[in-house]
């Protein structure tokens, strides 16, 4: 390591600045009822709760507990719904489920990246679209 | 169509991992337990054997000395620094040894061989003596051949090549009657332990030069999170980054000798890379004795419990770390402990379809990498980094039958970079290029993470102490040379166990295993001041914090503290303590992205509380 001349300590005290008080925004979500029939119908509460969840995954390397159960019982149920999808859902759902497994994997170790997130979420967004689209 | 229940993958997940010894085997990688960290008590006969267990095996080109390569060898892990009056000897019939191919044929050219003798002046009645007593010094000592150490062992050093139908030659002796570190019993005992562990640095002579032999205990070098498991059962593991083996000490051995003797024909420019593995043989036959058959008269090589005769056999093996727990299966461990190199291809099928990505799988959703894109492919990945070592030839898949091609388009570790060696056989040892130049912590381009963070000098170009074999190893198994660019890649290569470096840093000169911790150290769990740090990097902004604080540093301070490249200190900042054990603030070091800091905490309670100032672990974290 060369700490050296350039290195900046800047010690901050930072109660009440890492998350903002008003806590993350709540996203806007289709109905259920918006969901296609089929596949997606049935995955509609859990991508719903998927949604809902992917705001709080925050951008620490850590990520709270509730959110990562949340991940985790989502996942094991759209993993269930993946294997016999609808055609629209065949290649967007094990996708999706995998992405999860990349933020879980890395969340349960404390060493999770904000860009992981985004991965999750441009997967989420496109299993939206085939569904609500 | 119904979804399955919550509880299912949990369910699916402890019928996984109590399906059997296999699936256990796997999860030690993730999770070795008490039971087994690199090799530490893996196989069901090292359990037994502690004194032969073989735990770790280390061979680089010294950072200090580049025309010198350091081989070292660690043997019975776990040890309590106080477990006194008979502490860690080594085991006087056993032989701890260090192999070198440097052909190819995955048999060895050079061996390396420490025996030990035990001088035991404790005495008895029995024995001769009118003075037994049980303690291993009855006065301070300060010196390996003071009266008041009446327990030690030297060593005799062999270096052994072989005749062309794999007979011994004669032995040569590098080291006759050398001094083996004593135990570091505690501060009354071993006042300056660093001078009695530098007397034990015994010169050698070659006949290619000069060279260090040491033998002794020391801190435990390889360092993860034992709790790992739990991160397999994707539970809460937000205390990450305990190094299991903190405190522990093991003994080792090390050799210092110049690189030309050990490359085939002194060449180094020609024949750059050899393999190494080390052993521990037994004599084949071992007697106990009756039921109350009487002291034996004198202390010689056999105890007065057990009589050992005939030939040696092998019965621990370490080359590469964690293959006998990660790629081998429960009940083959003792048979990979007894197998030579060279019938390593028998392995196989086991290295190139490990167990842990198949749980991973299971318990994260996340594509075994053995089956990417619909297709079930051989892991030539693992195959080059365990089995063929890395050239372009096996990247063309021109050596070793195809073994390991199209993984990495360089010549760094195969043995079929040698001249004498056009076509090596495939073996599980570490391999070093000696050619490539060492780098140490602080060093531009140093990476823990070995070849994977981009530094061609730590493993598996050989292993350094500093190399975070897990983390390694994890990323490895679960495909990070293999998966194509993406969002899977990106979440293995991260992938770890949040312990970077061994809570005792190397030393800069030989044996550079960290002194053995003190007897007089009260190991964690009951030490009056404990914490823990972490180090979070985003956006140029390295961030600390140290928690878990116990409350013995009630009122005290945090300080976190930056080491210099030279291992220099330098102070960056201050924090409280506040009453739940925690810094009241979280201290940030803002730098340029890519940089590596070594950064720890230095907790300091407040005064008047009894309790002493204790530091972190060194961490070093790359700036994202």
């Amino acid at each position: 390591m060369r700490l050296a001349p350039v290195l900046v300590c800047v010690p901050l005290l930072l109660a009440g600045c890492s998350s903002s008080p008003d806590g993350p925004v709540e996203p806007e979500l289709p109905a259920e009822s918006d969901f296609a029939q089929g596949t997606c119908r049935e995955a509609a509460p859990d991508l719903l709760e998927l949604g809902r969840a992917l705001p709080r995954l925050g951008d620490d390397s850590t990520v709270p507990a509730d959110v990562q159960q949340v991940l985790a019982d989502v996942q094991d149920r759209l993993a269930f719904f993946a294997e016999a999808a609808d055609p629209a859902l065949a290649g967007v759902l094990p996708t999706l489920v995998e992405r999860i497994g990349g933020v879980r994997i890395r969340a349960v170790g404390n060493s999770y990246e904000p860009s992981l997130g985004e991965d999750l979420q441009a997967a989420y967004d496109e299993a939206l679209a085939a569904c609500t689209g | 169509m119904a979804p399955p229940l919550q509880s299912t993958t949990r369910r699916r997940v402890i019928a996984i991992l109590a399906a059997g010894a296999t699936a256990a085997s796997s999860a030690a990688l993730l999770a070795p337990g008490t039971s087994s960290a690199s090799s530490h008590r893996e196989a069901p006969y090292t359990l037994s054997d502690p004194q032969a267990d073989n735990t770790d095996t280390y061979a680089f080109v010294s950072p200090d000395n580049p025309n010198t390569v350091t081989l070292a060898a660690n043997f019975q892990g776990f040890q309590e620094p106080a477990q006194g009056p008979n502490f860690y000897p080594f085991d006087n019939k056993a032989r701890y040894e260090i192999h070198i191919d440097n052909n190819g044929d995955a048999k060895p050219d050079i061996t390396y061989r420490w025996t030990f003798k035990d001088v035991d002046n404790r005495g008895t009645a029995e024995r001769g003596a009118t003075d037994g007593t049980f303690l291993l010094n009855d006065g301070p000592v300060t010196s390996f051949d003071d009266a008041t150490l009446k327990f030690k062992q030297t060593y005799t050093l062999q270096g052994i090549r072989y005749n062309a139908d794999r007979t011994e030659q004669a032995p040569v002796a590098l080291v006759t009657d050398g001094k083996a570190a004593p135990p570091n019993v505690g501060k009354a005992s071993t006042p300056d332990y660093a001078k009695l562990r530098n007397e034990a640095i015994t010169p050698v002579t070659t006949s290619a030069g000069a060279g260090k032999s040491f033998a002794g205990p020391s801190d435990d070098p390889f360092f993860l999170d034992l709790r790992i498991f739990d991160l397999l059962y994707g539970g809460d593991l937000s205390e990450v980054g305990y190094d299991g083996l903190s405190g522990y000490n093991v003994n080792t051995v090390a050799l210092q000798v110049p690189k030309s003797l050990l490359v085939a024909n002194g060449d180094a420019t020609k024949n750059p890379v050899v393999g190494v593995w080390s052993t521990t043989s037994r004599a084949k036959n071992r007697v106990l004795l009756d039921n109350n058959a009487a002291p034996q008269t004198s202390v010689d090589e056999d105890s007065d419990t057990v009589q050992a005769s005939g030939p040696f056999v092998q019965v621990s093996r370490l080359g590469n770390p964690l293959v006998n727990e990660a790629v081998v299966p429960a009940n083959l461990k003792d048979f990979f402990n007894r197998s030579t190199p060279d019938t390593d291809a028998k392995f196989l099928p086991k290295v190139q379809d490990p167990e842990v990505p198949i749980l991973v799988e299971s318990i994260y959703k996340i594509p075994n990498p053995n089956k990417l894109g619909g297709v079930v492919a051989k892991r030539n990945d693992l195959s080059a980094a365990f089995l063929t070592g890395f050239s372009k030839d096996v990247f063309a898949g021109r050596t070793f039958g195809g073994l390991g091609s199209g993984v990495l388009d360089a010549d760094l570790n195969s043995l079929d970079l040698n001249e004498v060696s056009p076509s090596p056989v495939p073996a599980e040892y570490l391999r070093l290029n000696v050619n490539v130049a060492p780098k140490k912590p602080g060093d531009q381009g140093f990476s823990r993470l070995g070849a994977v963070g981009g530094d061609l000098s730590g493993y598996p170009n050989g292993r350094r102490l500093t190399d975070d074999v897990v983390d390694i190893a994890l990323q490895v198994l679960e495909g990070v040379l293999v998966r194509p660019a993406g969002a899977t890649k990106n979440a293995v290569a991260g992938l770890g166990d949040a312990v970077n470096a061994s809570d005792r840093a190397v030393t800069a000169a030989f044996p550079y295993v960290a002194l053995p911790h003190s007897g007089s150290e009260l190991r964690k769990g009951t030490s009056p001041l404990q914490f823990r740090q972490q180090f979070l990097s985003s956006g140029g902004v390295v961030s600390a914090r140290a928690y878990g604080i116990s409350p013995g540093a009630k009122g005290g301070t945090a300080q976190l503290v930056g080491v210099m490249g030279n291992g220099g200190l330098k102070h960056l900042g201050y924090a409280k303590i506040d009453a739940s054990g925690r810094t009241t603030s979280t201290l940030q070091v803002r730098q340029r992205p890519g940089l590596q800091l070594t950064l720890l905490w230095r907790i300091t309670p407040a005064s008047g509380s009894g309790s002493e100032a204790v530091s972190g672990p060194p961490t070093t974290i790359t700036v994202r």
